[in-house]
C-alpha cells in the first residue's frame, strides 16, 4: 500500500474515534494534531493521566508519557521544578504542548493547543 | 455526689504535666491530658482512620495524629484544618485525688 | 487484607470525614471504585491511602496532606471545583460529575483577579 492511501486510511480510522467525543475533526485539524509532539507528566495511578493521553493518541499527536511515580529521582526532580511555574501542588496530569502547560483533564483546552 | 455519668478513670497522681493517658471506659477509648495544670479529655481515635491520638505529639494545646498529622485542640476536639470536624470532647473532675470523667458529651 | 474489604472499609471511614465538610462520593461508580483500589495498593505500598492523582515528594509536610480525603488542606481550591482533585469526592449537590473540571489553583486565582 503507498503512503498516501496509508494516510488516508488512518485518517478515516482517527476520524470514527473521536466522532464519539461528539466533534468532527477536519482533515486539517487532523494533520495539525498528527505534527504536534505532546509530552504528558502523568502518575500510574490516575485515571485522568490515561484519559489525557487517549485523548492525544486518538487524533494522532506523538505522546511522550511520563510517568512521575515510576521514574527515576532525577526525572522527578526535574517534574518538580518545572511544574513549580504552573502550579503550588503536583496535580497530574500536565499536558504540555509548544511550550504551554494545562493542568489537570481539559479536552477543551487540550483541542485549542493541539489545533492551533 | 456526681451525677451517673461521671465515671472514675484512675487517680491525679497517675498523671505528670504535658503528659497523655489512655483509658476505655464504656468501650469509648479516651486520652486523658494535663496540661499547665488543667486537665483535657477527648476521644482517643483520630476522626480521619481511628488512630490513637495517646501515641501522637503535644504541642501547647494541639495533638497532632501519629499516623497522618491531623492537629486536634484538646481543649475542645476540634480539626485544626476544618472546624466543620472535631473528635468528641468529654468534662473532667477531680475530687479526692480521684479523676472522674462525664461520659455524656 | 482483602483489597475489595479494604476498599469498604476506607469508603466508611471517608465518608464520616467528608460528610460534615459538604461533599459526597462521586456519583460515578466506576471512577470511584478505580480510585479506592489505587489508594488501597498506595496503602499496601506506601503505608497511607495518598491521593492517586497529586505527586510525592518524600517530604512528610507535604505527603501528608496528600493523604485521602485531603479536602481539608485544599479546601478553597476543591470548593471553587466542586470536587477534589481526582474527582473521588464532589459537593453534595453535583449529579453529573462530568460536567466538572480540573483547573489549578494558580489559574483560578488568576481568572478571579481578572474577573
Amino acid at each position: 500500500m503507498d503512503a498516501k492511501k496509508l494516510m488516508e486510511q488512518s485518517r478515516k480510522v482517527f476520524q470514527k474515534a473521536v466522532e464519539p467525543l461528539g466533534h468532527k475533526d477536519s482533515s486539517d485539524e487532523l494533520e495539525k494534531a498528527a505534527s504536534k509532539k505532546v509530552t504528558i507528566y502523568a502518575l500510574s495511578t490516575c485515571p485522568w493521566c490515561k484519559k489525557a493521553r487517549k485523548f492525544f493518541t486518538e487524533k494522532g499527536a506523538t505522546v511522550e508519557y511520563i510517568e512521575y511515580d515510576k521514574a527515576d529521582e532525577e526525572t522527578r526532580k526535574y517534574i518538580q521544578e518545572d511544574c513549580k511555574s504552573y502550579m503550588d501542588d503536583l496535580g497530574f496530569p500536565v499536558v504540555k504542548i509548544d511550550g504551554e502547560a494545562v493542568v489537570g483533564y481539559n479536552t477543551k483546552k487540550y483541542a485549542s493547543l493541539l489545533y492551533r | 455526689m456526681l451525677e451517673a455519668s461521671w465515671v472514675f478513670a484512675f487517680n491525679v497522681n497517675e498523671l505528670a504535666e504535658s503528659e497523655k493517658k489512655a483509658v476505655i471506659i464504656d468501650g469509648e477509648k479516651i486520652v486523658l491530658i494535663k496540661k499547665s495544670g488543667e486537665l483535657f479529655a477527648i476521644s482517643n481515635r483520630c476522626m480521619h482512620m481511628g488512630c490513637p491520638l495517646s501515641k501522637g505529639e503535644l504541642e501547647g494545646y494541639v495533638i497532632k495524629c501519629p499516623c497522618h498529622d491531623w492537629r486536634f485542640d484538646i481543649r475542645s476536639g476540634e480539626f485544626l484544618d476544618a472546624k466543620e470536624l472535631k473528635v468528641a470532647s468529654y468534662e473532667t473532675r477531680i475530687a479526692d485525688g480521684k479523676i472522674y470523667i462525664n461520659m455524656e458529651h | 487484607m482483602d483489597t475489595k474489604k479494604r476498599m469498604e472499609q476506607l469508603r466508611t471511614m471517608f465518608q464520616k470525614v467528608i460528610d460534615p465538610l459538604g461533599y459526597k462520593f462521586s456519583p460515578d461508580e466506576e471512577i470511584v471504585d478505580y480510585l479506592l483500589e489505587q489508594e488501597v495498593m498506595l496503602e499496601k505500598e506506601k503505608g497511607s491511602p495518598f491521593c492517586p492523582c497529586q505527586g510525592l515528594t518524600g517530604e512528610r509536610g507535604h505527603d501528608m496532606k496528600l493523604v485521602c480525603p485531603c479536602i481539608p488542606f485544599h479546601r478553597e481550591h476543591f470548593d471553587a471545583m466542586k470536587r477534589c482533585w481526582c474527582g473521588l469526592f464532589v459537593h453534595k449537590d453535583v449529579d453529573d460529575p462530568d460536567e466538572l473540571v480540573q483547573i489549578s489553583k494558580q489559574e483560578l486565582e488568576a481568572s478571579s483577579k481578572s474577573d
